[in-house]
Parts: C-alpha cells; structure tokens; sequence
C-alpha cells in the first residue's frame, strides 16, 4: 500500500475505488442518520440579508428532509448550496458540515469535493484536502485548478514527488502553466535540487514577472545552485503581486452570491446606488414574499428614497412574518416616525421592539426619542439610561440621553453625559451646542462661551451656528457683556430669519437694551414667520408702547384681537390691549375689555388681579374684592393680591377681614417684608380698636427691623412696645427712630411725627 | 443604518460567537505537563494594558518577563513588566514587579524593597550582568524611555540608565544582549517598534463599523533598532550608525543574539511586524552584514513579510545549528526556518507540523525547551489576537496557547492536552526557567490585560542534566557560551541566551532533557572567549556549576 501511495496515479485509483464504493446507487435516505449534523450558528451578528440567505438555504434543506420520497442529489444540492453561501460568508464549520453531506449525499457530483478539499486546504486540514481532492480528480480528470490545488496540498504535506506529478499535469493547461512551473520549482527545491528549480522558476517568472512568490523562491533557488549575486538581484526586484492561476469554482462563489438580488441590493446600497438597490430588494421579495428581511431591506431602503408609504407597508409586512424580530420593529418605527412624526404610534413600535429585544440598543434609542417628542422626557431619559449602560460607547445615545436631561434641567447629568459625548464627537456642531449649554446651565459660562465659539468658527451647518450664537448670546448676557451678547443675538438672528428662538432673543436683547423701536421691528418679523404667535404680537405692543407709540400698539392689537376665534389667544392679546388702554388712561375701555378676557379666560388669574385695580380704582371695592378672591383661589401664593385685597378690606373699613387677610399671607411667606409691614401697621395703629393687638404685632415688627433696620421699622417696634404698656423700650425704640430717620434723610414731616410720637412715649401717654 | 455598510463587509464582519477548537491534533502522548500554579506560589499580577477606549496600538502589545536570580541564592525570581495608563502616566504608579523565589515553590513581592518597580509603559526586559560585577541587571524596553537597572549586590536596584549612556526614547518592545564585539562584555541591541505620537494618533476605522479601531502598523514609519556596544565599567556607546545597522528600521517585536553559522561571533535576528525580520551577520570586525533575504529568513515562503512578534533559536533537527522561530499572525501561520548552514534558512513550517497548528492564531512569546524530557525540543507558543473583534471566522481575542512537541528530526506535534485545561487566553510575553530546580522547564506566561500564568512542569519521565555558568570576565553570565550534551542517542546542543521569546529573557542555564535509558558520554561547553570545556560523563539529575577556564 505504502508503495502504491507514492504515485499520484495511485491516489486517483484509491479515490476511484472509494467513490464506486458509495456511489454505486446513491444512498437511500434511511442512511441520512449518517449525515454530519450542521452546528448551530449564532447568526445574530449578521445583517438580515446574510442571514436571509442561510436561513433560507437551511430551510430548503429542511423542508427537503421531512419531504417522505426526495432525491438524494437534490438534497446534496441543497446542502450544497448552504456549503457555498457558508463558505462565502466564512463560515467555515458550516460550510464543512454542509459540504461534506453534499458529497456524502451525491459523490458523483465533482462540486462538493471540489469545494471542501479547497475548503480544507485553506484551513490547512492537509489530509482531508488530499482526499477530496483525489476524489475531484477522479471526477473530473485533468482539472487544472484541482491539480494545482493537490500539487499544493501535497508539497505542504511534504510529498514533493507526487506533488510534481499534479504539477506536471497541470503544467498542459495553458491557463495554469504559470502556477504548475512554480509548483515544480517548488517540489524541486523541496527536494534538495536547487539547479532544477532555477529552471522552472525562470520559466514561471517569464510567465507572471509581478509575483513576489517566484521571485522569492527563485532567489532562494539562485542562492542554494551557489548564485548568491543572482539571488541578490532577484531579491532587489521586489515585486508586489501574487501568483495568479484561475479557480473557478471558488471564485464562482462570489459572482454567484454577488450576482443574488439581495447581495446586489446590498452592493448598490453601499455603493449609494439606493434606486438600484430597492429594485433588487423588491425582486429578491418577490422571490421569496415570506421573507421578513428581505422585506425589511427593501423598507429601510424606501424610506431612505422618501417612499414612507411603502416603506411602512413592508416593514408592516415584516412584522407581521416574524413578530419576534425586534430590528424589523426598530425599522417600522423608523419609517412611522417618518412618515407620520413621533407619534404615539410610533412610541407603540417601539415599545413592541423593546418587548422583543429588551436589550436591543436600537429599540431603547428609538423608543427614546420617541417619547422626547411626545414631551415625556423623564421616560425617554429611563431609555437612553438603558442604551448607553448597555453600549458604554454609544456616543450617539449619550448626545441624545445629554439633550434630554437638558430639557429636565438635569443639568449636572446632562453636562456629564453630554462631556463624554463630545470626547467622541470633539467636532460634531450638535454635541458641541448642547455640551456648550450644559456648561452655560451648570455655571461655567466662560467653558460654554469657548466651546459654542467653536462650533461658531466651525463647519457646522447654518442652523447649529445660529443655536450658537443664540446660547452664546445668552451665556454672555448672564456674564453681564450685553453689547457683545447683542451683536451674538443679531448674527444669530440673521443666519435664521424664519427661525423664532433668534429673533425673539434679539428683540428682548433690543429691549433691554432701550432700543425698544428696534425691538418692535424685529418682532415684526417673527409675527411675519408665525403671525399667530400671540406672545409676539404682545410683545411687539409693548415694545411699541415703550417707544412711545401706543396708539399704534392698541390699533394692532385691537385688530389681531378681532381676528381672533381661540378664547385663550383673544384673553391674552386682550389682557396686553387692555394694560395698555390702562397707560393711556382709558379706564373705562380697560374695565370693560377685562370683563371680556375674565369672561374668556376664567381662571386667567392677572385677567382679574387687572380688572379688580381697575375696578377698585373707580371705587367699586365690593366687586374688585371679588376678583381679588378669585386670585387668591387661583394662586394662594399670590402675595400682591392678598396685600391689595387687604387694602381694599381696610379702604372699605372691614379692618378684621383685612387682618385676617394679612395674617393667612403673612403665615404663607413669613420673609415678605410688604405684608409683614402691612400686618404690623393694621396690629398698631388700626382704627378699629378691636383690630389692634400691639403685643402680636411686636414680633412682626422686630422682625421686619431686623430684616432691615429702617427708620420706618424702627418706629413699628416703638409702636407696638407703646401699645403694650412697655414706654421706656419704646423711648429707646423711638429714638433709635428717630435717629435713623435723620440719617436716612426721611422728609420733615415724617420726622416731626417720629418725634411728636417719641415726646408722647415719653409722657407714657 | 445598522446594516448599511461597504461592500466588503460580508467578508469582514462574519464571525462567530461560539468558541471553536483551535486547529491541532486531539490526541495526547502522554498526561499534563503544565499546571498553573501562580495563585499557590504567591505571585499575584495583573496586567494593566491602559486601554481605556482610545485604541491607541500599544495597548495591544502586552509586556515580558525576565527570570533572574537578583539576590544569588540560587532561586530563579521573577520579574515581570507592567504597562498601565496610556498615554503613559509614570505617576500613576503602575510599577513592574520582582518577586523573590523563596525556594518552596513560593515567590514573595519584593517590588519596594528591591527599588525595581519601575513605572513607565512598560514592554519587554532582559536581565543579564551589564557591568560584570557578577550581579545579574534588567534593562526595560519601555514605550517612553527605556531604564537600566543595575544590581547594586545587596538586594537592590538603581536606575543608572543615564550614567551608562543607554535609555532610547520612543517605542522600544525588546532588548537582547551579548559580546557581539568578543571584548569580553556584553553588548545590547534593543528592537523598536514604531514612531508613535499619542498626540497625533491618527484615525483609523473599524471596517465593519466606522468607529474608532487600532491602526494598521502599516500606518506607521517603522523606528530605528538600536545597537549599543559596552565600554566596560557600566558604559555603551550607540554603535548602531559604525556597525552598519542604520538601516535597520523594521517594525521590531522579537530579538535574539546568537551564533548561526559556527563561527563564535554572535548574530543578531529580528522579528519585525509587516516588515521583513532582520538577519544580521556578524563579520567579526564591528560591523554587520544585511543578510535578511538572502539568507530566507526575511519573509514567508511566498515571499511576504510577516507579521512577526516573537523569536526564538534552537537545534530542532538534530544537525547542531540553530534553527530560527517566529511567531506570526494568524493565517500566516508561525514559521520554522530550518538552518541549512552558511546562512541559508529554509521555510520549514508547513510540512514540519509547526505552522499548521497556528492557523487561527495569532502567536506572540515563543520558548524552545525540552517539556516533556524525551531528549528533544519542543515549543511553547503564547496566542491571542490583537483586537477584541477580529473579523476572520474561527479567529477570537482569546485563543488558546500550542504546546508543539518536537521529535529531534524537526518535526511536530501539537499536544493541546498537556497544557492546563483553564479556557483561552491573550497571552503575550513568556519565559522558561525551572524555577524549582527540578530539573524540567516551568514557564511564565504574561497576559494583555490578565493575570500572569505560572506554570509548573511535572514531566516525571526521562532524566535531566543542568549547567550554570561562570565567566571570569564581564561576561558573568557566560552568555553566548554553547554546549553540547553528547549521548548515546545523538547530541543536543543549547545556546545561552540573554533575551529572546517576545519582550522576555529566560532562565540562563542551560537544561537538557534525556530520555529514559539514555547514557551521557560527555558535556562540551564552548565559552564565548573561545575556551573549550569538557566534562567527561557527567552525572544525571543535578544542575553543574562550570567556571570558565583561565
């Protein structure tokens, strides 16, 4: 045996007895129990097309086994088939598996052998490449690349003798001349015959002069035949192409798989040839409309060319084939976001990928942003938390888990968040102006200031340099450099004139600055952009106002307020019409326009606070009172209603119920100076005697005193020490008074009480 | 778009999640050899490699150990390199580490007291005598300023970097040394990587992803090897320039200095990634001759440079030269280059069982030794990838490292099952020394980002002989010096070496294995000077102490 294994002849002969032996009839499937089992392969990596096309050669392959009569050739063909997509997608054990079943399955067929020698000579299993390479041959007498193929397997296998005599077959292919006079080079080098060598080299060098392989060998070949000078010159050459000889079969593989519709889909889409790519998705579902990925390729690609529609109604499809695909969800929400904005439908997609795929990034993210737009930040937040605990490096997640927290004035988080962002993205404009927000917000205006100025001086796009400017302008205000913050509000304005944020800011910066005509005009043009924007109108109003134009302010607001159908714009417009008929002295028109806005906006609580001045103003307190109420129900915070409620109690002599007033506001906020004063003044000095209560109102006033040690204070603690019977303290307070009053340079008739009051202390009366 | 991506990617971006056997042979000859014991012996270290998500291509590189008896009580201790921060932060604190072996099998840190906790980026190490004042020093490869430790003799070091007029900056991954100028004293040679700024650190994208991923070396201009020749009294001069190694700016991993053609003047060989390794013939006047391609030593058989890391020599076929050894990356497959004499090497791996084995690999340290004691070399082969996510099918970050057992006649076998069953690893830089005086070879193996592996040899067949020499000039350690073990079943020969593997130096004594029943005729040791020793029939199971002859 041993002397026959010398001969490539006799490795054909054995390969022959071999196949006759199971390839007489062809197995009958009772012995597919035989069949190597393919592994389990984690194909979650994978993009859905290559998944696809395994998946679907395995289901073939499936389906084939449970049928009760099939061909054995055909279910090699299907094993094959996934041998082939395996081996192209490099997944060796697979292709093996499948391969070797193929062969197994139909040994007559020339392909399965052909592929798992190659298969296993290039994962160097030397042995089983020499045997399923014999068993090609025998196939296929005389195939070129089979016998290159063996020759090398052989060489490796340290058989040089058979080695050499593949390569001399191979050697009258005209195709595979270069790489068999390499081979034989080779196999005499191996076998210490340096000069032989020399020969076959030269001759394959002739042929294919760019490969670095012959030249290499060639060399060692000139240097071992004692040519060291020739060796040297070989070396200097340094060519760097490869030995090429053709292999059809293997290079099959990627035309084959190259020429599927999927893969051509996936070529034109990488290529940004997207049309071409959806018509090759479309005829790779058409082929196989059960198919989920290929539907979602084709979604994803429709919704990149702007068909929503149709991307929807794929992507809809795909999910109703394979519910349990969480990515296929992640691509319908994608596409419903498209079409249709972030709606709750959208939130609902999402929701439905994140159930699948709890840990799919995609879905956290999607599901993020969706419930951003819907305004439910803190839940949106929870999602990006998940993204980016499960993708530390997700920058992406972090930018968008930073903008949020920014919108719950998170901004410590948002900053930390949004600082490992920027690591990432260092010149991204959007990380940039957001990071640069976040360090505005957390007090680092002169850090915020440095990084917008580098997304100003940046290639960022119109709008991010616009935001720019727009925080710029804002951090330099808080840093109390108005004027530069103003030329930031107008760059910023300028770069975005239908953009409201801008413009609204340099109007208010205009006002600020006194430059109120200007402000008018700039708001103007945000009225031009969104002519329902009540709050500009307003503010246009009173711009104007300020700049001296009222009659101009109320004929555009009385106009906009006749145009005007909603009862909360018309409160509003009619709110700011009626202060400014209240500037211009019209008290009468203002009343009544306020009746109509506290008819409109009932619990508009400046809607009444407003009417009930201006009906106190003409004196009718009762009904003021009452608006006055109505504030307090509304907000019981509200500290000037209280306090002008409790004027009007006492203006109308009701003294108890402006007390007790004053009471319940001093109670709510003890630290308000007006109402503690207000609260002190009715306890000392009330006309109504059963009001007064001057040891209740010493605290209060000592408080006040030592809140802010006034003249005025002075005296209310003299008062109340007075009122209690305690004369020497109150002669020490009075003085104390008097005294301050001097040097605070109070009006002589203020002081002239102060001291009649210190002379009548005195007199303990 | 998750999927959109070039067109490329189907056959970059496939690979698997399930970990496969690496492609070597199942059955065993014999039981385990190797048994991790590093938790039981005291030595606790883990590798710090600094990445931090920059992807910055040192962090890939791992770092070395040295075996040395830095206290001379005859017990090999352990000293190993750590990285830490990157960009490097010396303040950081990450500091290599000696633990002292206090001869029960177990190792004590003596980092602080022994002043060698050195706390630069550290890379590879050697340890031999610089100033021939008997005590053995480290020299650091370091990424940032190499350092010379010199043994003061009581049990400490100081850093005399400086004073000797040593200390590259840049990139330095391995330094090997010996009497290239035969003057009596060592000489060292320090291989270096690439220029690398951190600064400057240019983008490079996953090609699956886009995203930020480790740089091609190619990316890089390759930095210059430096060749330092001794002065004596702890002095060098850079020779690099006056020995003809100007050129010498490959990518360099892996260095070793030993004597390939016979005639006692030390070469130099370089294992450089993505650049051709260096083979540089020693003329015998102070200066070297390129002899990289010619000798076909340089590239693959193919004719392309590797992606070489780590190196090692030895007689593997039996004929009394050193054969060469480079790990590569994987599909290269590591290379054997069969010395067939006068500096002509042949590509032997292929058909000798040494490359096949490392297909799916990516090999780093390397170490010849006799494992399992039948009388033959065997070799070690420390695996892991250098990204996290390599794109071929059946390649992983963690590999498993190759046991590849030799036959005297330069074939082998790989014997996955007489390693330590523990999973798949990144191994880096490794070293042999029989730190239990035993009489087998232990190994130190240093992972990138892991805890170093001490493993034990519990070979209980065959015999074994031990040789520790003594020079009587500088060259304390007799480094260079080779011996021939002759027996009745052939010769083996061994070369001591100071620096080889990848960023690592091994125990300096020489060890032979012998198989059962096999009968020593005698020991030959030729000493670096040129003086011969013979040691007629020398006894079996014990280490010799040779001086050399006056």
């Amino acid at each position: 045996m041993k002397q026959e294994l010398r001969s490539i002849r006799a490795l054909v002969v054995l390969a022959c007895l071999a196949s006759a032996s199971f390839s007489a009839s062809g197995p009958a499937l009772a012995e597919l129990a035989e069949l190597v089992p393919l592994p389990e392969v984690e194909l979650g990596t994978y993009d859905p097309e290559v998944r696809a096309v395994l998946e679907s050669a395995r289901k073939r392959i499936d389906e084939l086994s449970r049928a009760d009569a099939v061909e054995p050739a055909r279910l090699a063909e299907a094993y094959g088939n996934l041998g082939r997509a395996a081996l192209f997608y490099l997944q060796g054990e697979l292709a093996r598996a499948s391969l070797s079943n193929a062969a197994t399955l139909d040994p007559g067929e020339f392909r399965w052998h052909y592929y798992l020698g190659s298969h296993d000579h290039d994962e160097r299993r030397l042995p089983e490449a020499r045997a399923s390479l014999a068993r090609a041959l025998v196939l296929r007498p005389g195939d070129g690349a089979t016998l290159i193929r063996l020759g090398r397997v052989l060489l490796l296998l340290d058989e040089p003798d058979r080695a050499a005599e593949a390569f001399e077959s191979a050697r009258a292919k005209t195709q595979w001349v270069a790489a068999a006079l390499y081979g034989l080079g080779r196999c005499a080098a191996q076998r210490g015959e340096p000069e032989v060598a020399v020969g076959f080299f030269e001759q394959a060098r002739e042929l294919q002069p760019e490969a670095a392989e012959i030249r290499q060998q060639l060399a060692m070949a000139y240097r071992d035949a004692g040519k060291p000078d020739a060796a040297r010159a070989e070396l200097a050459v340094r060519p760097g192409g490869e030995l090429i000889f053709p292999d059809p079969l293997v290079e099959s593989l990627g035309l084959e798989f190259a020429n599927s519709a999927v893969y051509r889909g996936l070529a034109a889409q990488s290529a940004g040839r997207l049309e071409e790519a959806a018509r090759e998705y479309r005829k790779a579902v058409e082929g196989d409309p059960e198919n989920s990925a290929f539907r979602q390729a084709l979604g994803d690609v429709l919704v990149t060319l702007g068909d929503k529609d149709g991307a929807v109604r794929e992507l809809q499809e795909a999910a109703r084939l394979d519910p349990g695909d969480a990515m296929v969800r992640v691509s319908l929400g994608r596409a419903l976001a498209q079409r249709d904005g972030f709606t709750t439908e959208v939130a609902e997609q999402f929701e439905a990928a994140r159930e699948v795929g709890p840990d799919l990034k995609e879905a956290r993210i999607g599901l993020g942003q969706a419930l951003s737009r819907l305004g439910r930040f803190a839940e949106a937040v929870a999602e990006f938390e998940v993204a980016v605990r499960a993708d530390p490096d997700d920058a992406a997640g972090r930018l968008l888990l930073g903008e949020t927290l920014l919108l719950l004035n998170r901004n410590e988080q948002a900053l930390e968040q949004l600082a490992l962002a920027v690591e990432s993205f260092p010149d991204r404009p959007q990380a940039l102006v957001n990071y640069g927000i976040a360090l505005s917000r957390t007090g680092n205006a002169e850090g915020a200031a440095e990084v917008l100025r580098k997304v100003i001086d940046g290639d960022a796009s119109t709008r991010q340099k616009s935001l720019a400017h727009l925080e710029l302008a804002e951090t330099l205000d808080r840093l109390g450099d108005s004027a530069t913050a103003l030329l930031h509000y107008r760059s910023a304005a300028d770069l975005l004139p239908e953009y409201k944020p801008p413009q609204l800011g340099l109007a208010r910066a205009l006002n600020r600055a006194g430059r109120h005509g200007e402000a008018a005009e700039t708001y103007a043009l945000v009225l031009l952009v969104d002519p329902d924007d009540v709050g500009a109108l307003g503010e246009r109003a009173r711009s104007l106002a300020a700049a001296g134009r009222v009659d101009l302010a109320v004929t555009e607001l009385a106009r906009a307020r006749s145009t005007l159908v909603e009862p909360s714009a018309r409160a509003e417009i009619g709110l700011t019409l009626a202060g400014l008929r209240q500037t211009a002295g019209q008290h009468q028109e203002a009343a009544e326009l306020l009746l109509e806005v506290v008819a409109e906006a009932p619990d508009s609580k400046d809607a009444h606070f407003n009417l009930a001045v201006e009906l106190g103003r003409q004196g009718n307190h009762d009904a003021a009172i009452g608006h006055l109420k109505r504030v307090v129900e509304i907000d019981p915070e509200d500290v000037e209603a209280r306090l002008v409620l409790a004027q009007l109690w006492a203006g109308g002599g009701r003294f108890a119920e402006a007390r007790s007033t004053l009471e319940v506001a001093h109670g709510r906020l003890p630290e308000n100076l007006p109402v503690a004063r207000a609260l002190a003044y009715i306890l000392v000095g009330s006309p109504d005697r059963a009001v007064r209560d001057p040891e209740a109102a010493l605290p209060v006033a000592r408080r006040l005193y030592e809140a802010r040690p006034a003249a005025e204070h002075a005296a209310l603690v003299a008062a109340a020490l007075a009122g209690s019977k305690r004369l020497e303290e109150a002669v020490e307070w009075q003085t104390r008074a008097v005294s301050e009053a001097e040097a605070e340079k109070l009006p002589e008739r203020q002081l002239e009480l102060m001291r009649k009051d210190l002379a009548r202390y005195k007199q303990g009366t | 778009m998750r999927w959109l991506r070039s067109a490329r990617w189907a056959l970059l971006s496939a690979f698997f999640l399930v970990q496969s056997a690496a492609v070597v042979a199942d059955d065993c000859t014999g039981p385990q050899l190797l048994f991790e014991v590093a938790e039981s012996s005291g030595i606790e270290f883990f590798h710090d490699r600094g990445a931090t998500g920059g992807k910055y291509n040192p962090e890939t590189m791992g770092s070395g150990v040295a075996w040395l008896d830095y206290d001379g009580d005859g017990w090999l201790d352990a000293y190993l390199v750590q990285s830490g921060p990157f960009p490097p932060d010396r303040s950081a604190g990450a500091a290599n580490r000696l633990f002292r072996n206090l001869g029960d099998g177990r190792f004590e840190d003596v980092t602080t007291r022994s002043g060698s906790g050195d706390t630069g980026y550290g890379q590879g190490v050697v340890a031999a005598d610089f100033d021939g004042d008997g005590f053995t020093d480290l020299y650091l490869a370091n990424y940032g300023g190499d350092r010379l430790l010199v043994n003061r003799g009581d049990g400490t070091f100081e850093d005399r970097t400086r004073d000797a007029g040593l200390g590259a900056d840049g990139w330095s991954s391995s330094a090997a040394l010996a009497d290239v100028d035969r003057d009596g004293d060592l000489d060292l040679y320090v291989a270096r990587y690439v220029e690398h700024d951190p600064a400057a650190e240019p983008f490079c994208a996953n090609p699956d992803t886009g995203e930020r991923w480790y740089c091609d070396p190619s990316v890089f201009e390759g930095a210059s090897d430096l060749l330092y020749r001794n002065l004596g009294h702890g002095k060098f001069e850079d020779a690099t320039q006056a020995s003809g190694l100007g050129g010498a700016d490959g990518k360099g991993m892996g260095v070793l200095m030993v004597d390939l053609n016979g005639d006692r003047w030390v070469d130099i060989y370089v294992a450089n990634d993505m650049t051709w390794n260096f083979l540089f013939v020693n003329r015998g006047d102070g200066t070297f001759e390129d002899s990289s391609l010619l000798s076909g030593a340089a590239v693959s058989r193919e004719g392309m440079p590797e992606a070489g890391m780590g190196v090692a020599a030895g007689d593997v076929d039996g004929d009394g030269d050193a054969d060469l050894a480079v790990t590569n990356y994987d599909v290269q497959t590591n290379t054997l280059y069969r010395n067939d004499g006068d500096f002509r090497f042949e590509d032997a791996s292929a058909g000798s069982g040494f490359g096949v084995p490392s297909f799916n690999m990516v090999g780093f340290g390397l170490a010849l030794a006799d494992f399992d004691r039948d009388g033959h070399l065997d070799a070690y082969v420390a695996n892991g990838h250098t990204v996290e996510t390599p794109s071929r099918a059946n390649v992983f970050y963690r590999q498993p490292d190759l046991l590849l057992l030799g036959n005297g006649r330069g074939g082998f076998t790989s014997e996955p099952c007489r390693l330590p069953p523990e999973g798949p690893t990144v191994s880096r830089g490794i070293a042999t020394a029989d730190y239990d005086s035993d009489g087998d070879a232990d190994m130190a193996v240093q992972r990138s980002g892991g805890a170093l592996a001490l493993l034990r040899n519990q070979a209980d067949v065959g015999s074994w002989l031990g040789l520790q020499l003594s020079g009587r000039g500088a060259n304390t350690g007799g480094v260079g010096a080779r011996a021939e073990l002759v027996t009745d079943r052939g010769s083996q020969v061994r070369w001591a070496l100071a620096g080889d593997s990848y960023q690592s130096s091994s125990d300096p004594r020489f060890l032979f294995g012998l198989a059962a029943g096999t009968s020593v005729k005698q020991l030959l040791v030729d000493w670096p000077g040129g003086r011969r020793q013979l040691l007629p029939a020398p006894e079996l199971g014990r280490y010799y102490h040779l001086v050399e002859p006056e």
